[in-house]
């Protein structure tokens, strides 16, 4: 029976506080490290200006500014381990990566768009930092999948058992993303260590606070979380360094994630695009210069004796030149050729078939058993493969794929994540990033639509946007398609809405063709969508070798071969296209069906040369007729075998509805059958 | 406001016709048209029919136009037959397709209907129809490579398109039997002056099939002279009662037919088609008679002849002419026939060498009758003679074989006597 009142031990007690400022002589920080700090804040002032000289001279089309953080990021970072800890930054970051060990030059190079930006290669606007030597994620416009993906991070560094810590930054605007609540609620359910910082200087562009959020204080978010939350004043490093060394080694101890909100002031603009004077007074940007926080430390140094006028102005000036050495070096680098637009958008090794065992012993088994009897093997070979997505743990997941698993692999690598398909996949990239090989599994294709953003924009653009820092050794596996009466919500064909280049997509049509192309996506260094028609699941069984085999991703397979006519499908509409070309062997037709097996990207060659073979091309799909992969295939053969067709190239699909209806007239009228399918053939046999 | 409207289709014109070519529109938009009454006139393979409109209304809409070639079931016009209910379709554009050509194309047309032919020369452009001259990029690289003259290729995808299939199949063909023609004459640029006449697609038709028959078909050719002396008092004495009873005149055609049915019978090889390994003897005798007209030659069949007399004969002859003149015949009454008799003596011909219909053994034609001095027991008397001509095919027959025919034919008509009877 569940339990409908719950008897509480102790009284709930939202854990926030706002810390008050802290002397640093009261702390373990002494004037070498103040010192440094200094440095570290002038520097990213001084690197800040020359941007907006590089931006007035034309040199750098676009800059964001960290002008008014300096202090916060490093008080916060202060406490993290270069090259040990973890950071997914935001974009105004700039002192807290130099922290991690970027270097001017490094952010010259970004700013300026050349070949050499170790962020990206010249692929992204700057402010995008990312440098796996120094476990910066790479990070993407779209604000607060840096936190998902970070939870992700964190996740796979509590699975190794290390006291490493991730830290997310965001601005407030950020908080409220969906993916901020899926990535506090996913790190407090898992007690990541993890600790979430929110610069918080008031403004999301030109909206105030006051429009973002109900509360006075982001951090009191934390409670309704279930972990801690503090407030400080960002403009002081030293407090920030006391909330932050806390909340690491709380992290580090396993107690779990904390948010801290660092209040600040942005002092510019919130980039080179934006002119603040449309929302902010002539006093109010006067009285922020008063408040400048690199001014305030400045003045508190020398007062305090730590640093003479004289240090400070020497400083100064060896900031300037060291930035300017920078900015030298960083126009004289060598811009990217135009051609590198076109590396890494896949890594350029995929793995390659390996055949089953000789007399490899076999199984009779449905798609189902084949695809968890692939989850089972690679999880035992690889300790690195583990599984997550809703209801995959006990359950076995909703078509039981994963059954079995959890007994045999424990909870640690087969995850029931909270309902937010979002965060299952921005989770998924950040364990891949931090090195494992998450499969994870949206529960129907039809809810990957709220992981769109996760998949397309990140998942997909993560080694080309750090143009192949990193690598994302990823699997979204999703059962798809209808004629199952599934209705609008469990029958969608998401593969052409989904298809982006960095992703591969795979359809298998058969259990044997799921088990070797399972294996291979997992084993694959790219990102890979694995789509299992519903149908096919239990349709019928065949035998299924046990032990290892690959079958290689975007080779298409020829199901049947044939000399009049070629069918290009996938999934189920191979086995529907079987039964139509039987139908038209009496006619003395003779049919050939290409399984493509990877839809995206296709195998061309494949494609065109049955094109060109018979002449005549029939594209098979159950997706929506218009903008699908299969009006993709029918472009790709006018393109490239137009010289040796013999009739138009015929396109059969879905309907142009916006999804499968329930009732079975409906869903039946929707559907290509093996009946309409061969009426079809039959027209082009007679064309 | 439209009031409840009817689609007219392509109707199917004979069994074994698909499509056919519209010649002629009879109406325009905005025209009122009457069930029953002709609306278009339609070229198919050989004939030339008047269809009538299946609804009364007015015409509003033509939907193909004069020239295109339409496959039966295909939507041709809209009739508004007034009403206010909305417009229904009839045949929903999935069931027309839905009776594609299937098995049949492939047979039958191949040999009734030589197909839309491409042509042999350049210009394609101002040719009647679209889909009979345009050739698919597969086809024409197929062509190039399996070095394939299109314009002889017989198609048989859709609207009788030239299909790669067909391409393939023409060259597995001609390269298991080399063809004996000789390459077609060169092209002759019209001099100054002349006149170029489009040939109609009755008149390409009749062009292939000579062409073909010519190409495939060694011709020989016999003669004999007939006494028509019986025939013609029979005839004498027998018309003014046929004309009373039956309502035309009785001809000396029917006495011919006659002539040559038995003989058929007595040499049943005459009766044959040649299927390149072995001979088909026909048991049904089907009479092909040439009719000429104006501007075409039609040659419509009486079936299983052999069972008619000599006015059930006459009979048969009249009403396919009178069909034949009003453009309503149907292709299955053109098709089917397993030997010709040919009546160029109407138009005073002494010697016609004809060319015999492909798929058949013979083809006899009866030349006009003349008064003529001939020898009579010692004596130059005058009578009614006739030359019978026989074209026959020469794989099929042999002289001896032939002359036995014609002595058979000709021994027939001068039996014939005043007491012969006509019913």
């Amino acid at each position: 029976m569940a339990q409908t009142t719950k008897t509480r031990e102790e009284a709930f007690t939202p854990d926030w506080r706002f810390q008050e400022p802290v002397a640093w002589r009261d702390t373990d920080l002494d004037e070498n490290v103040l010192t440094e700090w200094f440095h570290y804040m002038l520097l990213g002032r001084q690197i800040d200006y020359r941007f907006q000289v590089l931006n007035r001279q034309g040199r750098a089309p676009f800059i964001i500014s960290c002008a008014g953080h300096e202090a916060a990021q490093i008080g916060i970072g202060w406490p993290l381990k270069p090259k040990y800890d973890w950071l997914a930054p935001y974009y105004r970051d700039v002192v807290l990566c130099m922290r991690m060990g970027m270097t001017p030059l490094d952010l010259m190079l970004s700013v300026l768009a050349k070949a050499a930006d170790p962020a990206s290669g010249g692929k992204q606007t700057p402010g995008h930092f990312s440098d796996s030597r120094h476990n910066i994620t790479s990070g993407g416009s779209p604000v607060a999948t840096q936190m998902v993906r970070g939870a992700g991070v964190a996740y796979a560094l509590k699975m190794d058992g290390t006291d490493k810590v991730l830290l997310t930054c965001y601005g407030e605007g950020a908080g409220a993303e969906g993916d901020a609540h899926e990535a506090f609620n996913f790190a407090a359910v898992y007690k990541l260590p993890e600790v979430f910082v929110c610069e918080n200087n008031g403004f999301a562009i030109s909206t105030p606070f006051s429009k973002e959020y109900a509360i006075e204080h982001v951090a009191q978010r934390a409670a309704g979380y279930g972990f801690p939350g503090v407030t400080v004043d960002g403009r002081d490093p030293v407090t920030c360094y006391v909330v932050s060394k806390e909340a690491v080694a709380r992290a580090r101890a396993g107690g779990g994630p904390t948010l801290i909100e660092c209040l600040v002031d942005r002092l510019g603009a919130h980039s080179s695009e934006d002119d603040q004077r449309r929302y902010r007074t002539q006093e109010e940007i006067d009285l922020l210069s008063q408040n400048d926080c690199l001014e305030r430390f400045k003045k508190q140094l020398i007062e305090e004796g730590v640093l003479t006028a004289k240090q400070v102005a020497e400083d100064e000036e060896a900031v300037k030149e060291e930035v300017t050495r920078a900015t030298k070096a960083g126009m004289e680098a060598d811009d990217p050729r135009p051609e590198d637009a076109l590396t890494n958008v896949y890594a350029v090794e995929a793995p390659e078939a390996i055949d089953p065992p000789a007399g490899a012993e076999t199984e009779e088994m449905n798609m189902v058993a084949a695809l968890r009897s692939a989850l089972t093997e690679e999880m035992e070979r690889d300790e690195r493969v583990m599984v997550m997505g809703e209801d995959v743990g006990k359950k076995g997941g909703v078509f039981l794929v994963t059954d079995g698993l959890r007994a045999k692999f424990g909870e640690a690598r087969v995850i029931d994540t909270p309902l937010a398909e979002s965060s299952i996949a921005g989770v998924a990239l950040g364990l891949a990033i931090a090195g494992k090989r998450p499969v994870a599994e949206m529960q129907f294709t039809d809810f990957a639509h709220m992981a769109f953003n996760s998949i397309t924009n990140e998942i997909a653009k993560y080694r080309y946007r750090s143009d192949g820092d990193w690598s994302v050794p990823l699997v979204v596996r999703a059962p798809m398609g209808g004629h199952a009466h599934g209705a609008l919500y469990h029958s969608q064909s998401i593969e052409a809405r989904f298809a982006t280049p960095g992703l591969k997509i795979v359809i298998p049509s058969t259990p044997y063709e799921a088990k070797g192309l399972l294996l291979a996506a997992i084993r694959d260094p790219d990102p890979v969508l694995f789509f299992e028609h519903k149908r096919l699941y239990r349709m019928f069984k065949e035998a299924v070798p046990k032990g290892e085999y690959l079958i290689p991703l975007r080779v298409a397979r020829t199901v049947r071969e044939g000399s009049d006519i070629s069918v290009f499908c996938y999934g189920l509409m191979v086995h529907y296209a079987l039964e139509a070309a039987k139908n038209l062997e009496a006619d003395g037709v003779s049919v050939e069906i290409v399984d493509l097996r990877t839809v995206y990207p296709l195998d061309k060659d494949a494609i065109i040369a049955s094109a060109r073979k018979t002449g005549k091309c029939l594209v098979l799909y159950e997706d929506n007729f218009s903008v699908s992969v299969g009006s993709e295939v029918a472009a790709l053969i006018a393109d490239e075998a137009w010289r040796w067709l013999d009739a138009p190239v015929k396109r059969f699909g879905g309907l142009d509805v916006p999804s499968m209806p329930y009732a079975v007239p409906m869903e039946e009228y929707f559907m290509p059958t093996p009946d309409k399918i061969t009426k079809v053939l039959k027209e082009l046999a007679a064309y | 406001m439209a009031g409840k409207t009817t689609r007219v289709v392509m109707p199917q014109l004979g069994e074994s016709v698909h499509e056919g070519t519209i010649s002629k529109w009879l109406v325009k938009p905005g025209d009122k048209v009457v069930e029953f009454e002709p609306m278009l006139e339609v070229d198919t393979d050989k004939v030339n029919a008047e269809v009538p409109a299946p609804v009364s209304g007015i015409l509003r809409e033509i939907l193909a136009k004069e020239g295109e070639t339409v496959q039966a079931g295909a939507e041709i016009a809209v009739v508004e037959t007034g009403g206010g209910a909305s417009e229904k379709l009839l045949p929903t554009r999935g069931e027309v397709a839905a009776k594609p050509p299937e098995g049949l194309a492939k047979t039958e047309i191949a040999k009734v209907e030589p197909a839309p032919p491409a042509p042999s020369e350049p210009p394609p452009r101002e040719r009647e129809g679209v889909e009979s001259h345009r050739y698919s990029p597969g086809v024409q690289m197929a062509a190039s490579e399996l070095k394939v003259d299109l314009s002889r290729v017989t198609g048989t995808g859709l609207g009788g398109r030239v299909t790669k299939k067909d391409v393939q199949d023409f060259a597995a063909k001609a390269k298991a039997a080399p063809p004996a023609s000789a390459p077609a004459a060169a092209p002759v640029a019209p001099a100054e002056g002349d006149q170029v006449v489009q040939l109609t697609r009755v008149r390409r038709l009749i062009a292939e099939n000579m062409t073909r028959s010519k190409q495939t078909i060694p011709h020989a050719w016999q003669t004999q002279e007939v006494d028509m002396s019986g025939v013609v008092a029979n005839r004498a004495a027998a018309k003014g009662a046929f004309q009373r009873q039956e309502g035309f005149s009785l001809t000396y055609l029917p006495y011919v037919m006659a002539a040559a049915i038995s003989a058929l019978r007595e040499n049943p090889h005459a009766n044959a088609t040649f299927n390149e390994t072995e001979l088909i003897v026909h048991r049904d005798i089907n009479l092909g008679i040439s009719v000429g007209m104006e501007d075409t030659l039609l040659v419509p069949v009486v079936r299983r002849a052999d069972g008619l007399s000599i006015a059930g004969l006459a009979r048969a002859v009249n009403d396919l002419a009178t069909r034949a003149r009003g453009k309503q015949l149907k292709a299955d009454d053109l098709s089917g026939a397993t030997f010709t008799v040919n009546n160029s003596g109407t138009f005073g011909t002494l010697f016609s060498y004809s060319v015999i219909n492909p798929g058949q053994a013979g083809i006899l034609t009866m030349e006009a009758i003349v008064q003529r001095p001939v020898a009579v027991d010692g004596m130059i008397g005058i009578k009614p003679m006739m030359y019978l001509c026989f074209s026959f095919d020469h794989r099929v027959l042999d002289g001896l074989q032939a002359a036995r025919f014609l002595t058979s034919c000709r021994k027939w008509l001068e039996a014939v006597t005043l007491e012969t009877p006509i019913y």
